[in-house]
């Protein structure tokens, strides 16, 4: 079957530095790809390249099969992009960019109308529809160069920071709403900087660090096979040390701080009742317990070698 | 063309763009001409002899309708790109499925169509202070668009080349504006000395200044064939050099 993205070997350099560095990736159709890197990794770079918005040193790309230079027109026609800039024609209305937009990508008069007509009312636009971009609210100019990339009805929609500079209400609704076409059976290709964001809505994540691809997984996997978790258990008692007894029976590596025992393992479910009964068999009360998992955030700084700043501690 | 629609939606919008700002668009060349024919047509042109037996304000008509038809042409697709470039929705186009030939032509064709209109108007408007029954009508609108043509392709290379506004301008003031006031708009080649007259045949405004005088009033101070050659390998280079510069995506793509 082919695949939604094929990127194979792109090579991309500014003025003598390597933005992209043999970048190799594959989507397939239908999934819900996250492509994830702090700034100036070459996420946008890569969009850049797919769109055509970039000439790219070497490597090769493919839509759905077609290739994005020899093929231009097609790819092209296949993809909606949101760009994490907005930009919109000054010269036009709300209802008259949905229109025109349509309308570079072929799609006739009528037609252009009744798909503005819908994407305003999916958008919660129809209010504005005759108003001028710079009177819209920044929530609005974002629902715009959404609504703007699904005009053409694209097999693959790319959404670069597609909520960013939103409020929380906003950015839910909008996550439903990619949950939605993704289940209809679009192809999306998402960068963010809210890992959450990536967590909840991908399937598959790409890591860019620097130019060069780290690490692709399903999400599923990298929660799984990169995530450290830990079970916290309070004693009833402060332990002197830990038992020997104790150690030998848990696999896992134990720290004590005060009243409470840290057992850091893979599999915190797993391991979970093997302490209780270890515990208990050395005559040990506990008091509460409580799992803490490796969130795909902290696993993407692990990646990328980023810190997480711990701001509520100070 | 393979996406039809999308180029004409472009053109429509190139059309949009400049009729929602008409007054600034026509109102401008036509008070220009129009008080260029009451002070040089009336207050001096009479005090001027006549060329070939034409009077002086029928004389300079045409070169009117030219001098404003080129600058109009010229601006529309050079600033429209620009801004495009500017506010950053011209990935609105690159993006989009249209051909190379589709985009340039979209651009091209809009300031074609923008030059014709101000040309007209200014037509239209010489009617209320001297007549001109028109010599040669297909040869006059073969000059008019290929020359609106070649202008508003000029524009459209510029608008690419510009990252500043007053490149855009640069390109008026320093060329389209001297070279035309000296390819004979106001004057006969034969007011000039020899070498002069020798300098302004190699002007190419001089022969498509010549060209649309002679199609309009019937005189001819050059070679006509020479001014239609020139305007056809004019338009075939420009749109050629354009094509060439978008299939490249130079200052469009990184």
């Amino acid at each position: 079957m082919v695949n939604a993205l094929s990127i194979k070997g792109l090579n991309k350099s500014y003025n003598g530095l390597q933005a992209l560095k043999n970048i190799n990736l594959e989507i397939e159709k239908g999934d819900f790809f996250g492509y994830l890197g702090p700034n100036g990794a070459g996420k946008t770079t890569t969009i850049r390249s797919i769109v055509g918005l970039n000439n790219f040193d070497s490597g090769s790309i493919k839509v759905f099969g077609y290739d994005v230079i020899k093929d231009y027109q097609k790819t092209r026609g296949l993809i909606g992009l949101s760009r994490q800039d907005i930009a919109f024609d000054p010269f036009l209305n709300v209802r008259k960019i949905l229109e025109f937009q349509a309308g570079y990508f072929g799609i006739g008069k009528k037609d252009a109308e009744t798909r503005a007509e819908e994407l305003l009312k999916a958008f919660d636009l129809k209010e504005k529809e005759n108003a001028r971009f710079r009177e819209l609210s920044g929530g609005m100019k974002r629902r715009l160069t959404i609504a703007k990339a699904l005009v053409h009805e694209p097999d693959l929609i790319i959404l670069d920071e597609p909520t960013e500079g939103t409020d929380v209400e906003l950015r839910r609704r909008l996550w439903n709403y990619f949950k939605k076409i993704n289940n209809e059976g679009i192809t999306i290709l998402l960068t963010t900087h809210y890992i959450e964001e990536a967590e909840k809505l991908c399937n598959t994540i790409g890591i860019i660090n620097k130019g060069e691809m780290i690490k692709v997984d399903s999400t599923e996997n990298l929660l799984q096979n990169m995530s450290n978790q830990k079970i916290e258990i309070t004693l009833n008692q402060k332990l002197d040390k830990i038992p020997d007894k104790l150690k030998k029976q848990i696999k896992c590596e134990l720290k004590k701080n005060g009243n409470v025992l840290e057992v850091v393992c893979k599999n915190a479910d797993v391991e979970l009742s093997k302490v209780l009964n270890a515990l208990n068999a050395q005559k040990i009360g506990v008091k509460h317990v409580e799992i803490v998992k490796d969130q795909l955030e902290d696993i993407y700084l692990k990646i990328t070698g980023g810190v997480r700043e711990e701001f509520d501690r100070v | 063309m393979k996406n039809l629609t999308g180029f004409k939606t472009l053109l429509k919008r190139e059309i949009a763009r400049f009729m929602r700002i008409k007054i600034q668009t026509f109102v401008p060349p036509i008070m220009n001409a129009a008080l260029f024919m009451i002070i040089f047509g009336f207050f001096i042109g009479p005090r001027i002899p006549q060329i070939e037996g034409i009077d002086f304000i029928l004389f300079f008509i045409p070169g009117l309708i030219t001098l404003n038809m080129i600058t109009s042409s010229y601006s529309n697709s050079a600033f429209s790109l620009f801004l495009m470039k500017f506010v950053g929705h011209v990935s609105d186009i690159l993006t989009a499925p249209m051909s190379y030939k589709e985009i340039v032509l979209g651009f091209t064709l809009g300031g074609v169509i923008k030059g014709l209109l101000v040309g007209i108007l200014i037509y239209l408007t010489s009617l209320l202070f001297k007549p001109v029954i028109i010599f040669n009508l297909p040869l006059l609108l073969f000059f008019l668009i290929l020359t609106s043509f070649v202008f508003a392709s000029l524009g459209l290379t510029v608008g690419l080349w510009a990252s500043e506004f007053e490149h855009v301008e640069i390109f008026t003031i320093f060329l389209i504006t001297p070279l035309t006031f000296l390819g004979g708009v106001f004057h006969s080649i034969k007011f000039l000395p020899p070498i002069l007259q020798t300098i302004t045949w190699w002007n190419p405004f001089f022969h498509i200044v010549n060209g649309i005088r002679y199609s309009m009033i019937g005189l001819n101070e050059g070679n006509i064939l020479i001014g239609i050659i020139m305007i056809l390998l004019l338009s075939v280079a420009s749109f050629s050099i354009n094509l060439h510069l978008f299939r490249k995506g130079y200052k469009l793509r990184t």
